[in-house]
């Protein structure tokens, strides 16, 4: 499964013409508030230069990682909209 | 030692992404014959027993899979091509499995096939009960790749295909 995550992003995700991905995440203000006060804490800062983000799971398995760059370029749309309590990221995927 | 952000996303794990509430998200995601064959290439490698090889998978329209295949049992030897149908709905999480069917009937090579499938230990998420129906369990797959969480969130799975391409498509939601 490595091998193969490794190869969509070097063939930048060209095996995955036709993803459509898109949704409404609404983040509480407690989990914002939560993650705030990990990155003054200087959590952000610890991280290393070209820090990955883990693939869901990585944390019980060693898989593979992938980079915050190679899945920005698939991003069409992406705008955040504030309510009460909560901020919902508004995202669409495409591919 | 988990970092301080992964405790935060390990602690929604756990409360069920309480955090997240009213999320929903949709979609498609395209699998091509390429990437499942390179798939079955690599699981292929791992077993032992030869007694079922799947030489080729080409996908078709209509939902349909053709399985070129080697069975090898006794002094049995034959390649040949199977055709498969897969159910376009999966019920989940009601009933969380992946349905795949002969699209003709088999005879007694079926039953030959089924034999030789026992032989070659399958995965305990998949099942093949008599007639060759093939069920694939995907909470149990997720479950055992360590995505136990997602259960819960997903509402709705199917599939369909083009020449060459499977799309499955998706809704996640968290209540």
């Amino acid at each position: 499964m490595k091998q193969l995550i490794e190869k969509l992003i070097a063939t930048n995700f060209a095996d995955l013409e036709g993803l459509q991905i898109s949704g409404t995440v609404p983040v509480k203000q407690e989990l914002m508030n939560e993650v705030l006060a990990q990155v003054l804490k200087g959590e952000m800062s610890s991280s290393p230069a070209g820090a990955t983000v883990a693939e869901p799971g990585a944390a019980r398995s060693s898989g593979p990682r992938l980079n915050p760059k190679d899945l920005l370029k698939l991003i069409t749309h992406a705008e955040v909209q504030a309510h009460e309590g909560e901020l919902r990221l508004v995202f669409e995927i495409r591919r | 030692m988990a970092s301080g952000l992964n405790q935060i996303l390990e602690r929604q794990r756990q409360s069920g992404y309480a955090g997240l509430r009213g999320t929903f998200i949709k979609g498609r995601i395209p699998i091509r014959e390429g990437l499942l064959n390179e798939v079955i290439l690599q699981g292929q490698a791992k077993k032992s027993s030869k007694s079922f090889r799947i030489n080729q998978l080409t996908i078709r329209d209509n939902n349909i899979l053709a399985l070129n295949v080697t069975v090898e049992k006794w002094l049995f030897s034959k390649t040949l091509t199977l055709e498969l149908a897969v159910d376009p709905i999966i019920d989940f999480p009601r009933s969380p499995f992946l349905k795949i069917r002969p699209a003709q009937s088999l005879g007694l090579l079926g039953t030959v096939i089924e034999i030789a499938l026992t032989a070659i230990n399958l995965p305990g998420a998949i099942t093949v009960s008599p007639g060759q129906n093939i069920a694939v369990n995907l909470k149990a797959v997720l479950e055992s790749a360590g995505r136990g969480d997602l259960v819960p969130l997903i509402q709705g799975l199917g599939v369909t295909t083009e020449p060459g391409v499977l799309y499955l498509d998706f809704r996640l939601a968290v209540l």
